[in-house]
């Protein structure tokens, strides 16, 4: 129930930021820039308002800074190969190993903390969004499968380093860039689309390579961790 | 090496000593009023104050660091903004992309635009670099722990702290792999990355394990006994008042400015110069300098510290 | 009281009957996974409370059941302390981190403030205060936690083996922290401990724990060592084993007292040169026919300096050969684990040379010198990642040797280790000690050259370490060359044959254990110790039974009415 209330407030919110920056200037001569940054503060204040009202266990806290922590230092400093980016593969199968909502936080979490080293700028929110997305959507794949199955999350996966992209330019281009429609935001996506598309080769590889092996660690974790009681 | 790794640096001076809450209402002011002004004079009169805060306060090296990483995004904001707008009318040149497309016109307005929002962007990633660089993470968490019961604010810190744990243990993981004969520096990309399952592997089991051990000394230590209370957070000095006075001063000009249309610019259909209300953009310049002229007075004087 | 786990079918404790008393200072013994854990987090109320389970029969805290008090009242009664402190430590700052546990139980932030100063000032650790816990040692850490706990003042501290993975000076500050604490503000202290040498004398009363069941409860030393000679003689320190070794009736527990006895048995004369002559026995004549061969490790004046500027090593030069088992010792910082790296290849000197089987090893790969050099770290866990000890042993071979009979060599070797009983098994759910040994099944399995071990005895328990020194002395029968870094005097004194004094990155000395040892005041067995000025060169436990038995066989010869006179007597 608790975590219907948050998807549902989350998919207002989301539904609120599309339409501040629908193009074609449906709200009006509003100042786009400013109003997205609002309605993605908000969003993001409503979601961790939702965790902070919630009754998570000590470990489940524990948990989620854990892998957070893991995820930004993958973003940081894991890689011998440049490019690529294990942290949305982490958070994405944590995601769909514990759920939406742990999905959501370890996204969040990850792009605030990781910044915290890499250095924070305007950017930081837009990556909590996104890469909390990530995490929710690879939640409702895990909910929606009774047993894992590779190819969807593979699939999930290698789709959600575009959807990142897309999110995050959202940034600069609702800012910096005028006019504001469907044709320059889709300039934007292109400019992009090589980093994106390192980025989905990466996750391709990982959730290819460590997918399964990752579940089922992960749910070794679940499964001890359902025995504490508090 | 840094232990910490964080990119917050520790300096003796008065931008350091302030309250978090100050710097961080600083760094709000100037990017809110960043993007409701178009106008290239006030976002200069914006960029100005927040350049003399860096400077000061010692960071003009990673300042540099920032600018140098904006100018890709710079140049970027500039392509997308000339290829898509149709609205000017100076036309500088038509560029045939592809044959049999409709060719592009591209503006002088379109490229004024892209050197208006340029220095937006030069605004923005100036006050974003001295959050990064003058805020402590830790002070500004415990200055906002109180929000809500606390809980993402604790994430967020035992994520902080487990960063350079994990960076530690992430690179003797990866010597040991290597000394079992597992070299993760030969072979293709796709070899190589496969090559770190163990090593990923190892500090995924032993991080979660310690994820259990951390729960049980968050448990034994009383968190969820009941009601927490809040140890005093940083103290709040003459200085910050000073500060987020001026702060106000400023937003208020911003605002005023913004509302008498003085902030906005024609960019299009063609740029036309047009400018008012200097006296306010002075007030208000003035005001964000506050902090440098504080930190200048400080090195100027030695008891001047401890007075404000 | 009876208690187990969530999924667990045997019990972790059976029907323990318990009463501790205020200010007591209670040391609970015994070889890990016996349950002295589980008795600690029951006393604490973790079990059930936090970990789940079913725990029967009652606790009472002041006579009141731990069940009826909430959570926040317990913790003020009682603090625990586990294990690792790494694991514990939940802030960035030092300061934040000993305010944590005062927020949760809602203390007013004046009385914080006072709090912390107290805590950091008993504790020596004022000038941390405002330093990030990442920049401190291990056994600041521990300090840490210790001052995390203490902060809030429970009456009652729980400490899970503290000192477990310090090295032994670290380790010494946190027990005499501990001791005054309970001398000076009437702590009751609960302190589960394995390096029993260290901290024996400290307690009023000791706990001997069995299988989930106190085997063992004894105030007064005397009895427990009688306790312990017809039941686990191993769960005794070492000078202690010695007397009972020779069935004397009172045996002494420390240095001193053993001393004493010596001394009456043997006032004047030094006892040395017949028996230290003697003594060696097999190592010497081994060292005689490998003296012609290649020596497989060959260290020429190395230098190394690390990229930051600190000059670690200088101008070491040693040598190794098949069969030779020798240890680096020296004090923290001295370099001894930067020769093992510089050795395996993840550092290189930045002068000198380092030959392994004769070949240079300046330009060959990590990867590929780890086909004739194995390496173990402290930490066993970093070694374990697949879900089957089996396959943990395959996947050295698959990389290292010959890519044939994978199948038949892994099960020759988790035979020889004895895992075969463990193969199916999760490594990551077995116990400490058990998790070392599939991490040395795993290293050994492509059968090395040269075995590097990085204090390989930390944390485990008596058991485990003996279990640890006969599979080294195996390996060094059949000719592999073993080098060690250890802080473990008694572990190298039992079973290694030469040791290498480093200090400040250079080699200070080296030679046979025999003369190493003996000579040495800090770096020495507790039974070297004890015949210091009486007998040279008593390394050994069993060179040390052997020359008790003499002195009292030679005493009696002389006058054999006062044998029993001295409080003592022979079989």
């Amino acid at each position: 129930m608790q975590l219907r209330i948050s998807l549902i407030s989350l998919g207002l919110l989301g539904l609120l930021l599309l339409l501040s920056i629908w193009p074609g200037r449906s709200l009006g001569n509003w100042n786009w820039g400013l109003l997205a940054a609002t309605i993605l503060t908000v969003a993001l204040a409503g979601f961790f308002w939702q965790f902070e009202r919630r009754r998570n266990s000590i470990v489940q806290l524990s948990f989620i800074a854990t892998i957070s922590s893991l995820a930004a230092l993958s973003r940081v400093a894991f890689v011998p190969i440049a490019g690529l980016q294990p942290a949305s593969f982490i958070i994405m199968i944590s995601g769909y190993v514990f759920g939406s909502q742990t999905g959501f936080l370890v996204g969040a979490i990850t792009a605030l903390v990781s910044n915290f080293f890499l250095g924070q700028g305007p950017w930081t929110p837009w990556q909590m969004l996104a890469w909390g997305i990530c995490g929710l959507l690879a939640g409702c794949l895990g909910q929606a499968l009774s047993a894992f199955r590779l190819l969807p999350f593979v699939f999930l996966c290698t789709f959600s380093a575009f959807l990142f992209g897309w999110i995050t330019n959202i940034s600069y281009w609702s800012s910096f860039v005028h006019p504001l429609n469907w044709s320059s935001y889709l300039g934007s996506c292109i400019a992009s689309f090589p980093f994106d598309l390192i980025h989905a080769a990466g996750n391709l590889a990982f959730s290819l390579l460590f997918g399964t092996h990752f579940y089922q660690l992960l749910f070794r974790f679940q499964r001890k961790m359902s025995g504490y009681s508090k | 090496m840094n232990e910490t790794m964080l990119s917050y640096r520790v300096k003796d001076n008065l931008i350091h000593s302030l309250h978090p809450l100050t710097t961080l209402s600083y760094v709000l002011v100037i990017t809110i009023l960043s993007l409701i002004f178009y106008h290239p004079i006030y976002l200069a009169a914006l960029l100005l104050p927040a350049a003399l805060v860096i400077v000061s306060s010692g960071h003009y090296k990673e300042w540099s660091i920032y600018l140098k990483l904006s100018v890709s995004l710079i140049i970027l904001i500039a392509v997308l903004n000339m290829v898509f707008s149709r609205e000017g009318e100076t036309i500088l040149f038509t560029l045939q992309l592809l044959p049999g497309m409709a060719p592009l016109d591209l503006s002088l307005e379109a490229l004024a635009f892209a050197a208006g929002m340029g220095l937006r962007l030069l605004v923005i990633i100036t006050a974003f670099c001295l959050y990064s660089q003058a805020i402590d993470p830790d002070r500004i968490l415990r200055a906002v722990a109180g929000l809500g019961k606390g809980k993402t604010v604790l994430a967020i810190i035992l994520a902080t702290r487990l960063f350079p744990q994990f960076l530690r243990d992430y690179r003797r993981i990866m010597e040991i792999s290597q000394c079992r004969g597992v070299d993760p520096y030969h072979g293709n990309l796709w070899q190589r990355t496969g090559r770190l399952k163990p090593v990923i592997s190892v500090l995924f089991s032993s991080s979660l394990e310690q994820a259990l051990e951390l729960a049980e000394s968050m448990y034994a230590r009383g968190y969820g006994s009941g009601e927490r209370s809040q140890r005093q957070a940083d103290l709040w000095h003459p200085r910050d008042f000073l500060i987020l006075l001026a702060l106000i001063i400023a937003f208020f000009c911003g605002i005023l400015a913004y509302g008498q249309g003085w902030t906005a610019f024609n960019y299009y259909p063609r740029l036309s110069w047009e400018f008012s209300g200097s006296s306010i953009l002075t007030l208000m310049t003035l005001s964000l300098a506050i902090p440098s002229v504080l930190n200048w007075g400080c090195k100027r004087s030695n008891s001047f510290l401890s007075k404000i | 009281m009876s208690y187990s786990y969530p999924d667990e079918k045997e019990p972790a404790l059976k029907k323990i009957n318990l009463t501790l008393n205020e200010g007591e200072f209670v040391l609970l013994s015994g070889v890990s996974g016996c349950g002295k854990t589980t008795l600690l987090r029951a006393i604490a109320g973790l079990v059930p409370d936090f970990h789940g389970g079913h725990l029967a029969g009652a606790i009472y805290l002041d006579r009141i059941p731990l069940t009826r008090i909430p959570h926040r009242q317990r913790l003020l009664k009682t603090g625990i302390v586990f294990q690792e402190a790494e694991r514990q430590l939940l802030m960035n700052t030092v300061e934040a981190e000993i305010a944590f546990a005062l927020e949760n139980l809602g203390f007013p932030p004046a009385l914080i403030k006072r709090r912390i100063m107290e805590v950091a000032a008993a504790l020596d650790l004022t000038d941390c205060l405002p330093q990030a816990t990442a920049t401190l040692s291990g056994g600041q850490k521990q300090k840490v936690v210790l001052a995390s706990i203490l902060a809030w003042e429970p009456e009652i501290l729980l400490l899970d083996e503290p000192t477990s993975q310090l090295d032994p000076v670290a380790a010494e500050q946190i027990l005499n922290s501990i001791r005054r604490l309970n001398e000076d503000s009437g702590l009751t202290v609960i302190l589960a401990e394995q390096r029993l040498e260290r901290c024996f004398h400290l307690a009023d009363r000791v706990l001997v724990m069995k299988n989930g069941a106190i085997a063992c409860d004894e105030q007064s030393f005397d009895k427990l060592s009688h306790w312990a000679v017809k039941n686990e003689t191993s769960c005794l320190p070492p000078v202690a084993r010695l007397f009972a070794g020779c069935a004397f009736s009172k045996i002494p527990a420390s240095i001193k007292e053993g001393r004493g006895v010596l001394r009456s048995l043997a006032p004047q004369g030094d006892f040395s040169p017949s028996f230290s002559a003697a003594s060696p026995g097999l190592g010497n004549k081994l060292d005689a026919e490998r003296s012609f061969e290649q020596p497989v490790v060959e260290v020429e004046k190395v230098w190394f300096r690390y990229p930051e500027g600190k000059e670690v090593l200088k101008d070491i030069s040693f040598n190794l050969k098949a069969g030779e088992f020798a240890v680096l010792m020296g004090p923290n910082g001295a370099g001894k684990s930067t020769i093992l790296k510089n050795l395996n290849g993840l550092l290189r000197p930045g002068r000198g040379k380092i030959k392994i089987c004769g070949r240079d090893s300046k330009g060959v790969p990590v990867a590929e010198l780890a086909n004739s050099i194995a390496y173990l770290s402290q930490n066993p866990d970093d070694y374990l990642f697949l879900p089957t000890v089996r396959e943990e042993v395959k996947f050295s071979l698959q990389y290292l040797a010959g890519k044939d009979d994978i199948d038949s060599r892994s099960d020759q070797v988790l035979q020889r280790f004895g895992l075969c009983r463990l193969a199916q098994l999760n490594p990551r759910d077995l116990s400490s000690g058990e998790r070392q040994k599939v991490a040395l099944a795993a290293v050994l399995a492509s059968e090395p050259r040269v075995l590097l071990l990085d204090e390989p005895t930390r944390g485990l328990d008596y058991r485990h370490k003996e279990e640890l020194g006969r599979i080294l002395l195996e390996m060094q029968a059949e000719g592999t060359a073993i080098l060690m870094v250890s802080h473990d005097v008694e572990f190298v004194a039992e079973y290694a044959a030469k040791v290498i004094f480093i200090t400040d990155g250079s080699l200070l000395c080296s030679g046979s254990k025999y003369d190493m040892l003996s000579s040495s005041t800090f770096y020495s067995p507790q039974v070297t110790k004890v015949f210091r000025g009486i007998a040279q060169g008593i390394v050994t436990l069993e060179q040390a039974q052997e020359l008790l038995q003499r002195i009292l066989y030679h005493r009696q010869e002389a006058i054999p009415r006062l044998a029993g006179n001295a409080g003592t007597g022979e079989k």
